[in-house]
């Protein structure tokens, strides 16, 4: 409060203080100084500034990709501030953005390696400890599996990738994204051929019309729904229709709010579509041009079954307003309304989802209909009019989807399974004909089975190896996917991470990892953005950067003569010269930065991104810039332009002239895009006697995925300092429970107890709960069901069946994981 | 009292209380407590709550509603828009939302409750 | 400091040190109060005696007096005074401390 005797030292580490903040200090100061003298008090003592240097890099949280400026000084992040020069935020910051400097500064950072022996963590060196993992590895490298994330830098991600497919030819590599994106990019592939959206964020700005597929859009991309609302301070009209299962921040802004039974939205597409139809007001020039129609089969497959525009519109019929309000809740006339309004051709309409469709059992489905009723209509290909899928990690998009590190993908949009992609792969890595393994590997939920599966009852992945991610916390039903890893002798968890997690609980192995801008870096966000960024600090004790672990390990394996370390000339897979053409030793820690290996991996991974018009720019364009959107297209002035409209001849260079909107990888071949029938179906779990109510997931505004990072702020964590279970007041005034009461929450997989918010910040229908899954302390996914989309392989977090009871009195488990 | 959010964070609030030094420093609490151990939120202080325009994230543009979440005081902040204001009368200056609040520089003045100014 | 002050400008952003002293009438301290702290542009400091400090942020010297005349204007506003008035404009060669330029 004593705004007088603020310094620069009495301030907080991290809280932005710029020279703006300074001045106003010095100003208040300055006042306080002539009311103290008039009122006989002491004058305080002057401000003083000292030097802070400013560089920039994306926030190190979501997918909307913001830019942040970072202030440090003497070594250390001392300010954080939105970056005015960055298209996608023009300065501003959510919550959590204000606060990302401080994630680095937990009291808890792991700074040394420890390997469990005797069932405790000792301190052992990084020569040891990197020497175990390869002797890990060696002992049965088809055993091994790596599992990352879409908080791996693009350089990370492909380090990776190469070390396990052209290495060790060995495809069980796994990004969390499987938990996350997996739907979406089935659905963009199914529908387009290639993954990730068409248009961007300035569809947000041209827009008359956004629609929410089950998107709090409030909480989980704040900065692009302030973007949005900052259209309606202007003026500007724009609606927004909010589709949801549950009453949110961001439905208190909607001009149309329609809840809907979970997996019902398949059904609400399918009545727009079938009201298309009928009225004749979808758009027959641009189907005629541009489409062709699938339907979903009972195998469940990405390529569906071609059928006409006939059968299609046969399978439609059955999905009247009528029928649709029977099976959603959602009253026919809002379907009617719904159908109009995408029948319009004078407004634009963009779509936005996030983990509403995709962590859904028929994630793919509900996609592949979003598109299609966009397609269908023709609100598709101009700038507004689009249906676009938002992101959650900072790079999902650019490391898990573009790199690759999938199971099955190889970098730039390849597939293990095709022979001409391995072949592709194997000239720009120069390995030996034959190298790459065309059999992919096991998809997240698998590769956690078989991991937790005793070896000789046919769980045949023995170490895994975990990098920026806690899956300890974040795969669905947690005892049977993670925690039944304990007591399994032969099982070998190592987990790179920054802070104790779930994760590390169980690890044999810690491996203390650099974060954020202690290290070079790269992200593609949610609208095909590269973003780079410089290290700027140095990390805590002996923490190292995941990208030199994954080298020295791959260097490590090479010195104990496993052949896939080098390519078909003897040479070592990670080879890098400085500007002399000398080699540099980057797996010798010391040597690490005496070369930027990001530019150098980078450089390497841009030969593979030319086959799906993926084009990236080379390096030392991402550091003039606040981040391109690919394909990025060198001119013939030799400058380099970003495509913000793909597929659209307006802007994309890749497109015929004289096309208009061309498909370009159309999986028909025909310069098409798949309108795709598939039918709503039940959920695999529904509420029944036992089970009475619906449970879904989620995050909040303050708190990031697992909290590792997010509950170390103090601001953040005081701001939401516990998970709680949100309930209907009718729901909680039957069971007599009051707000705050201890509840307990029990599915077919687990049960915990947990504190009761009542018309807090979301609001379930009756006969349903909702709970955020930040909190180590009460992990909701001991309780989450893993059941999966059969096409994309990614859980349904969403909704399974809960009973809802009175809890015992004894508070929650105590705080804190421990090693 | 139907449902108050009242029963619900003062169970939130107790591990936050114990472990916060900044709570327990409150000038608001501090002085409700008048000088001795916990008291009530309910307890009109000689304090008084004021949001700082500049300084709150709703203002600025951005989302934030947790003064307004965890105010123990039914209706002493309400919230327009997504934007919070606090009712002077009804503020009781228990400082709750200042120790709450996330912006990076604290949005939330606890100020006395002078003459003409929430007394 | 003369070449410092060279490189301020009258457009250059600007941040004001005010004092500002409110009526006796309790309503109108309250609303004065409320009104000045939610301005966008106005930090609240802290009342010292009869004073209360406020730092204003400007883009510009004239938007600054404009500021100015507009907290004059507050109802329960008594007296308005600028104490301090930092130029911005100076931050990227900004010394050990600010250039401030007191007037009262």
């Amino acid at each position: 409060m004593n705004t007088n005797t603020v310094t620069a030292s009495s301030v907080p580490a991290v809280s932005g203080l710029d020279r703006r903040r300074f001045l106003k200090h010095a100003a208040l100061a300055s006042a306080a100084a002539v009311a103290a003298t008039r009122s006989g008090l002491t004058p305080p003592a002057q401000a003083v500034e000292t030097d802070t240097r400013w560089d920039k890099a994306p926030c190190r949280f979501c997918g909307t990709g913001c830019h942040v400026e970072v202030g440090v000084r003497d070594g250390k992040i001392v300010g954080i501030r939105g970056d005015a020069k960055a298209e996608v935020n023009k300065g501003l910051l959510c919550v959590k953005g204000y606060h990302v400097g401080m994630i680095l500064y937990g009291k808890d950072r792991l700074t040394q390696p420890m390997l469990r022996r005797n069932g405790r963590m000792e301190v052992i060196t990084w020569d040891e400890a990197i020497d175990v993992v390869a002797r890990r590895i060696l002992a049965a490298p088809e055993r091994f599996a790596v599992y990352g994330s879409g908080q791996w830098t693009v350089a990370e991600g492909y380090a990776s990738q190469k070390l396990m497919k052209a290495g060790l030819a060995n495809n069980h590599i796994e990004p969390n994204a499987r938990l996350c994106m997996a739907s979406a990019v089935t659905g963009y592939l199914s529908v387009y051929g290639v993954d990730e959206p068409a248009g961007c964020y300035d569809d947000l700005d041209t827009c008359d019309v956004l629609i929410l597929w089950g998107n709090n859009m409030a909480e989980m991309h704040p900065v692009l729904f302030s973007r949005i609302l900052e259209r309606r301070n202007r003026g500007e009209k724009i609606r927004i229709i909010d589709f949801s299962t549950r009453r949110t921040r961001t439905s208190e802004f909607a001009d149309d709010y329609l809840e809907f039974r979970p997996q019902s939205d398949l059904a609400i597409a399918n009545g727009i579509a079938h009201l298309l139809i009928r009225s004749g007001t979808y758009s027959k020039e641009f189907v005629e041009k541009h489409c062709a129609f699938k339907t979903d089969t009972a195998e469940h497959t990405l390529d569906g079954r071609p059928i006409s525009f006939a059968d299609y519109c046969r399978e439609l019929e059955a999905y009247t307003p009528e029928k649709v309000e029977e099976i959603s809740g959602v009253p026919a006339e809002k379907i009617r309304m719904l159908g109009e309004l995408f029948g319009r051709k004078d407004v634009r309409i963009t779509s936005v989802w996030c983990m509403g469709m995709n962590q859904h059992a028929r994630g793919t489905n509900i996609n592949r209909l979003v598109h299609g009723i966009h397609l269908l209509s023709g609100h598709w290909g101009r700038p507004g009019d689009a249906p676009t899928s938002l992101t959650g990690q900072p790079s999902a998009c650019g490391t898990a989807r573009e790199v690759g590190t999938l199971c099955h993908l190889l970098p730039g949009g390849r597939v293990v399974a095709n022979p001409e992609h391995r072949k592709q792969s194997e000239a720009i890595w120069n390995l030996p004909e034959g190298r790459l393994n065309p059999k992919p590997g096991y998809h997240t939920v698998q590769l956690f089975e078989k991991f937790c599966t005793a070896t000789d009852k046919g769980g045949d992945i023995q170490t895994l190896f975990t990098q920026v991610t806690n899956p300890g916390q974040s795969l669905p039903n947690l005892h049977k996917l993670f925690k039944s890893k304990q007591g399994l002798e032969d099982k070998f968890l190592i987990v790179c991470d920054v802070y104790p997690t779930a994760t590390t609980e169980l690890a044999d192995l810690i491996l203390p990892a650099a974060m954020w801008v202690e290290k070079n870096g790269i992200y593609g966000n949610s609208e095909r953005r590269t973003q780079q960024w410089f290290r700027m600090v140095r990390p805590p004790g002996n923490a190292r950067d995941d990208c030199w672990m994954t080298i020295a390990i791959a260097r490590r394996l090479f010195e104990l003569g496993h052949p896939g370390m080098k390519d078909k000339e003897g040479k070592f897979l990670f080879t890098f010269k400085n500007e002399k053409g000398e080699e540099v030793p980057v797996w010798e820690w010391e040597r690490y930065y005496d070369v930027n290996v990001d530019r150098a991996l980078f450089e390497e991974y841009r030969l593979f991104t030319r086959l799906k018009h993926k084009d990236l720019a080379p390096y030392d364009e991402y550091v003039k810039a606040r981040g391109l959107r690919w394909p990025v297209v060198q001119q013939a002035d030799g400058s380099w332009r970003e495509t913000k409209f793909r597929f659209m001849e307006f802007d994309d260079p890749y497109v015929k002239k004289g096309a208009g909107i061309q498909f370009y990888h159309s999986v028909t071949k025909d310069d098409r895009a798949q309108v795709w029938f598939a039918p709503y179906e039940l959920p695999p779990e529904v509420p029944d006697a036992e089970y009475p109510f619906w449970l879904g997931t989620g995050r909040v505004l303050e708190h990031w995925h697992t909290g590792t990072m997010t509950m170390r702020v103090p601001q953040l964590r005081n701001a939401v300092p516990h998970s709680y279970v949100e309930m209907h007041p009718s729901d909680a005034a039957e069971k007599g429970f009051k707000n705050g009461d201890l509840v307990k929450l029990k599915t077919r997989r687990g049960e915990l107890e947990l504190p009761l918010w009542i018309s807090g910040r979301g609001h379930p229908p009756r006969g349903s709960v909702f709970v955020p899954f930040f909190d180590e302390r009460i992990m909701i996914n001991d309780l989450t069901l893993d059941a999966v989309c059969p096409v994309s392989k990614e859980p349904d977090y969403k909704k399974c069946a809960v009973d809802v009871q009175r809890g015992s009195q004894r508070s929650a488990r105590p705080p804190g994981p421990t090693i | 009292m139907s449902v108050s959010r009242r029963n619900l964070f003062s169970k939130f609030l107790r591990p936050l209380q114990a472990g916060s030094k900044k709570a327990a420093s409150t000038v608001g609490r501090a002085a409700a407590a008048g000088g001795s151990g916990e008291s009530s939120p309910m307890e009109r202080t000689n304090q008084v709550a004021v949001i700082q325009g500049r300084f709150c994230l709703a203002y600025q543009g951005s989302f934030c509603s947790v003064c307004y979440e965890r105010c123990p005081v039914p209706n002493a902040i309400q919230l327009n828009e997504g934007v919070p204001r606090i009712v002077l009368e009804i503020c009781t200056g228990c400082g709750v939302c200042h120790d709450v609040c996330p912006a990076p520089e604290n949005a939330i003045l606890v100020t006395e409750r002078r003459p003409g100014f929430g007394a | 400091m003369n070449r410092r002050e060279s490189h301020v400008s009258p457009r250059d952003p600007v941040v004001g040190g005010v004092l500002v002293r409110l009526a006796d009438d309790p309503a109108h301290r309250q609303a004065a109060l409320t009104t000045l702290a939610e301005h966008p542009a106005i930090t609240l400091g802290e009342a010292i005696g009869d004073w209360w400090t406020l730092a204003v942020e400007a883009e510009n010297a004239s938007e600054g007096r404009d500021l100015h005349s507009w907290i004059a204007t507050v109802p329960g506003v008594d007296w308005v005074e600028v104490v301090s008035v930092h130029f911005e404009g100076m931050a990227e060669e900004a010394g050990p401390s600010p250039a401030v330029e007191v007037m009262a």
